[in-house]
């Protein structure tokens, strides 16, 4: 009888304990980070309203400061008091949107806002966003007075809608001629207190960064020149910074004779992967700089990076500030153990073949873009959240703290706004001691997750290693980069990110991820080459490789695409 | 038509003597059905052009347009080779192992270090996969703890980049998982063992067999079901059987003509781009193959040892 009512309690038990684990997939549940609207809280804003609502986002980008939220710092906390609505932030684990995914094909609700790739047209193709401008003539008409410049003309789509807010602003006039090709933000950061103990050699020549590195081995320094840990990944960053640094071609670029490919042909490349290689044969690179990566050894990296065993790291802008903002060194101050640096520049390249032209417009950031879901209960707080946080006002706030405080306008002679400078504000108590997190808290500036927005006037220059400089006014100030970003519209067949989601057939996307990986998987082989002849069959077998998996048929697509931008670009300078 | 009614009575009752252990395994039961029976109508997707909006059943069929691709897909081929290499090497080497620690656990007599020999060895079962990557990553850097010694002992001129030479990643992955697996897989093998009658045993020895003999004569005879049943399964999991989180963790580009299996491809090629049609043809394709390799493996044991699993 005993052993029967044990029995049944444990039936019972065991049936309910199912019962919630079942329970638990209903597809109506939600889970924290994605619940489906804002919800609101009491509080005094500025604008009179008693409540503050707090909307909810899905943030996909490697930018996350782990420790941060929104209205932790003084300039968020003005956000919301001045507009009473405030955003809870979740974080993708990755790029590629999974968990995005994983929210949309098990039917949850979306949060309110997006922040993923702008060229993804499965979004508004699927009707998973609503168009901005729609909620704005019915909720907030003061997002056209906010919209940046030329925003408009360039990314309204063809159903008469814009869908999102995205890194870029345009100037077509300007780029009359350009020969295009994003070459990302990129340069070098190194170690200050080792370039204090050899009395800051000069560094602004490869040749000079050599001579810089051989010092820092000699002083017993095991990773003179450190590749990052993005390098197996990602390895493409530093060899572009290096095709950049002897004045090569964008990413993808037009040959002479009108066909289009990526810049692992060009003659610059292949000397920057042979600087790298000199860099390998005189030990300065060690070979175990391809086996490190984020997942993995990100511990491992550290240990190296802030121990003082690593010189200098060349990569583009972005993967530096990661890489400064995970060893807990993030802010802008010169006085953190890696100090941005102007890029160095090859032998027999001047300065002026890699500056980047007035006006161009900017694709600094990424190619991510906000987009409102057709999900949110709160489409009137959303549409006032973007509009202002794309304002040119509060991306100065989230980049830059204070006007006067933090960064001062520089002008051209004609009166325009060229840039800005940060004034370099006396980080020096808290450097090497707060994370880029408790920096963003105390200052309220450098917040990336914000500042994506970067409109016409907001080119920015502070410590960071910018390639091609501008002097304005005996200071040096950022410039953007040399393409316009016509985003969804028309695809960029200039970005990385536009490529493989701009080429949205399966075969195409496959055709070019083949591609890509073969360039990736053999880029390694030549910065380790042994010998000359050994680079040259690597350089050779990469190409071979390449080819193997459709380079030609990819070229065919880049040019036809790069043929249809071009009309799209002149059809926009016509408008 | 009386016997068969007796028949359903007599059934009748067995399943209501019964009732408590048959709700019991009813959870079971139904938790099989909803994630993995229930599941299985979304294999559809792989002959349709998936839509989050309109969902499996909505989307339109495309035919056998992504199995075409894949076979089209020359980049799938080392894929293939390393996911059958690694599990092939792994069920070779790693599927005996825990037989035989089985076999020398069950000879200790002196339980209590039988125990602390069975805590220890479950212990890495229970690291997560990134834990255990990080600690490779350490342990077989350049100036990692392996590298020190195989220098110090004057077998290496200098380090070995273990996770940078291609041809090291199946050696590294496969001794990794029979690290990380023998401790715990042997205890299916223990509980097998204690079914095995002490009388045999007690009159084997009185017959004069050793302990080598009573193991082989006795243990493994005793166990041959057990074993043949897993390794059944196991040569089943030979499609799935390399492991995505060390292929993913630990792979790299000096690495990958060796590390990329056909889990991180699809994640690749597949999930990454939000291509789940795609990733579901190869997936599909995949679990053909494992079923095949299942019902082979079956057939052979069957003829051989006069044992199946079905």
């Amino acid at each position: 009888m005993t052993r029967n009512k044990i029995m049944r309690v444990i039936t019972i038990l065991t049936a309910l304990a199912m019962l919630f684990v079942v329970a638990g997939c209903n597809p109506s549940s939600t889970t924290e980070g994605t619940e489906p609207a804002g919800t609101t809280a009491p509080g005094q804003t500025s604008q009179g309203t008693d409540e503050v609502v707090t909307l909810t986002m899905f943030y996909s980008s490697p930018e996350m400061y782990p420790g941060w939220n929104f209205g932790d710092d003084p300039i968020s906390q003005s956000f919301v008091e001045e507009f009473g609505v405030s955003v809870d932030i979740s974080y993708a684990s990755n790029t590629d949107n999974q968990e995005l995914y994983t929210m949309l094909s098990s039917g949850q609700k979306l949060p309110d806002l997006l922040y993923v790739s702008k060229y993804d047209p499965m979004f508004v193709e699927e009707e998973f966003v609503l168009p901005l401008n729609q909620l704005a003539d019915e909720h907030y008409p003061e997002f056209w007075d906010l919209l940046p410049y030329q925003y408009e003309d360039v990314h309204t789509l063809a159903d008469g809608n814009i869908y999102y807010m995205n890194n870029m602003f345009a100037d077509t006039e300007a780029l009359e001629g350009l020969p295009g090709g994003s070459k990302g933000v990129s340069g070098m950061a190194v170690n200050n207190d080792l370039l204090e103990q050899m009395d800051n050699p000069a560094i602004d020549t490869l040749a000079g960064v050599k001579e810089a590195a051989l010092q820092a081995k000699e002083m017993g320094v095991s990773y003179p020149i450190f590749l990052t840990h993005y390098a197996p990944t990602h390895n493409l960053h530093y060899a572009q910074t290096l095709n950049v640094c002897f004045g090569g071609p964008g990413f993808v670029y037009p040959q002479d004779d009108g066909t289009v490919t990526f810049n692992c042909k060009a003659e610059e490349y292949k000397k920057g992967m042979a600087y790298l290689n000199d860099l390998y044969r005189s030990g300065l690179i060690q070979a175990d700089n391809f086996t490190f990566n984020m997942g993995s050894t990100d511990e491992n990296v550290k240990q190296i990076a802030t121990s003082g065993d690593a010189f200098a790291l060349f990569s583009q802008e972005w993967v530096m500030r990661q890489f400064r903002s995970n060893l807990g060194v993030g802010g802008s101050s010169d006085a953190y153990l890696f100090r941005m640096q102007d890029l160095p520049i090859g032998d027999g390249v001047s300065r002026d073949d890699v500056k980047m032209d007035d006006f161009n417009a900017s694709n600094i950031g990424n190619a991510g873009g906000w987009f409102i879901t057709a999900d949110t209960e709160y489409p009137a707080e959303s549409i006032k959240f973007l509009s202002n946080l794309a304002s040119e006002k509060w991306q100065l706030l989230f980049f830059h703290g204070e006007e006067g405080v933090q960064y001062d306008v520089y002008t051209f002679d004609g009166g325009d706004p060229a840039g800005y400078k940060v004034s370099t504000p006396d980080y020096s108590e808290d450097a090497g001691k707060l994370t880029t997190a408790e920096l963003i808290i105390k200052y309220g500036a450098m917040n990336s997750v914000l500042a994506t927005l970067r409109t016409r006037n907001v080119q920015i220059y502070f410590d960071r290693p910018f390639y091609g400089p501008k002097e304005v006014d005996g200071q040096m100030v950022m410039l953007g980069d040399g393409m316009v970003d016509l985003g969804l519209k028309y695809g960029t067949p200039f970005k990385t990110g536009a490529l493989t989601v701009n080429i949205t057939d399966t075969d195409g996307r496959l055709l070019y991820d083949n591609v890509i990986k073969a360039w990736q998987d053999n880029e390694p082989n030549l910065v380790l080459a042994e010998d000359d002849a050994a680079f040259e069959a690597a350089y050779t077998k990469m190409i071979s490789d390449m080819e193997k998996v459709g380079l030609a048929d990819l070229e065919t697509i880049l040019t036809e695409r790069y043929n249809q931008y071009d009309a799209a670009l002149n059809e926009t300078r016509n408008d | 038509m009386t016997l068969q009614l007796n028949k359903q009575r007599k059934l009748g009752r067995k399943i209501w003597r019964q009732r408590y252990l048959l709700l019991m395994v009813l959870p079971a039961l139904v938790s099989l059905v909803i994630f993995k029976y229930i599941p299985i109508l979304g294999l559809q997707i792989a002959f349709k052009d998936f839509s989050f909006r309109k969902g499996i059943w909505e989307s339109s069929w495309i035919g056998f347009k992504h199995f075409e691709q894949m076979l089209r897909d020359t980049t799938i081929v080392p894929a293939v080779i390393n996911t059958f290499g690694i599990s092939g090497l792994k069920l070779l080497f790693g599927f005996p192992i825990p037989i035989v620690f089985a076999l020398l656990i069950n000879e200790v007599m002196h339980m209590k270090f039988k125990r602390v020999v069975q805590t220890i060895s479950y212990f890495p079962h229970f690291l997560a996969y990134s834990i255990v990557a990080l600690m490779l990553s350490m342990l077989l850097a350049k100036n990692g703890i392996v590298n020190d010694i195989l220098v110090n002992l004057g077998l290496l001129k200098e380090p070995y980049l273990f996770l940078g030479e291609a041809d090291a990643f199946w050696g590294v992955v496969i001794i990794t998982e029979i690290w990380k697996s023998t401790g715990w897989s042997s205890i299916i093998f223990l509980a097998a063992l204690t079914s095995i009658s002490p009388a045999l045993y007690e009159a084997a020895t009185i017959d004069g067999a050793g302990r080598l003999k009573r193991m082989w004569h006795i243990t493994l005879p005793g166990i041959k079901s057990t074993i043949v049943i897993l390794l059944i399964l196991n040569v089943g999991r030979i499609v799935d059987g390399a492991n995505f989180d060390l292929s993913y963790l630990l792979g790299n580009s000096l690495n990958s003509t060796r590390s990329e299996i056909l889990k991180t491809y699809i994640l690749r090629t597949g999930i990454g781009y939000g291509r789940f049609s795609y990733a579901t043809a190869v997936g599909l394709v995949e679990a053909i193959v494992a079923f095949t390799l299942v019902l082979s493996a079956n057939a052979i044991s069957k003829l051989t040892l006069k044992e199946g699993l079905f």
